[in-house]
């Protein structure tokens, strides 16, 4: 299973690649985005986090239910899994793709910056969101000056994990 | 599924905005509080 700078060597172009997409289309094809979701959650169940990869299949099969339910499923999850597991050091992970999805949720953004943001912690654990929310900040104040109305999310994503990498190198 | 079939990639200026400010005032008050809200955690369960 690759790990480290082989896991940064597909990830980093997979989002560039996406990140390009996006740019010039407003979408990511869905032929891009679920084989990393599906790599992100199959990676997570055999690197140890399986229940990562557990919470990241309710959260998709839930996504549609009412909020209720989708986010009601996620929540109960978070908190009865440091119960059972006797292990509270995913939680903080698992919250932050339970936040994404309530985003998705709410339509402030889209399924493909969804996607891509339930992959990366996976993969690279909670971190990686937080630098990736923080760069988006910083994006979207630059065109918020530059009078643009919304922004194509992947190009921060890319850039956010392209810094995290930097900070926390993999290897 | 909606979700599966949902392929757009954009968001609103100001969500960005507000997801950044969430996030740095969420993980300002864990660094100032963290220790605190541990041992309080810790003192209560102690006492139960």
């Amino acid at each position: 299973m690759p790990d480290g700078l082989a896991l940064e060597l597909i990830v980093l172009p997979w989002l560039a690649f996406a990140a390009i997409l996006d740019q010039r289309h407003r979408r990511v094809p869905n032929w891009l985005t679920l084989p990393g979701l599906l790599g992100g959650a199959l990676y997570a169940a055999f690197s140890g986090k399986w229940e990562l990869a557990l919470l990241v299949m309710l959260l998709v099969v839930t996504a549609d239910f009412p909020s209720y339910i989708s986010l009601g499923v996620g929540t109960a999850f978070l908190v009865l899994l440091p119960i059972i597991t006797g292990n509270g050091q995913l939680t903080f992970t698992g919250s932050l793709m339970l936040a994404v999805i309530f985003l998705w949720r709410l339509g402030a953004i889209g399924g493909a910056d969804a996607k891509v943001l339930l992959a990366l912690p996976l993969f690279f654990g909670g971190g990686v969101l937080l630098v990736v929310f923080l760069v988006g900040g910083f994006y979207g104040l630059a065109a918020l000056v530059l009078h643009r109305k919304s922004i194509p999310y992947v190009t921060p994503i890319f850039l956010g994990t392209s810094l995290y990498f930097l900070i926390h190198p993999q290897f | 599924m909606r979700f599966i079939s949902d392929d757009r990639g954009i968001e609103s200026t100001e969500v960005a905005l507000i997801i950044a400010a969430v996030v740095l005032v969420a993980y300002g008050a864990y660094v100032i509080l963290g220790a605190n809200i541990s041992s309080t955690v810790l003192d209560v369960a102690g006492k139960v």
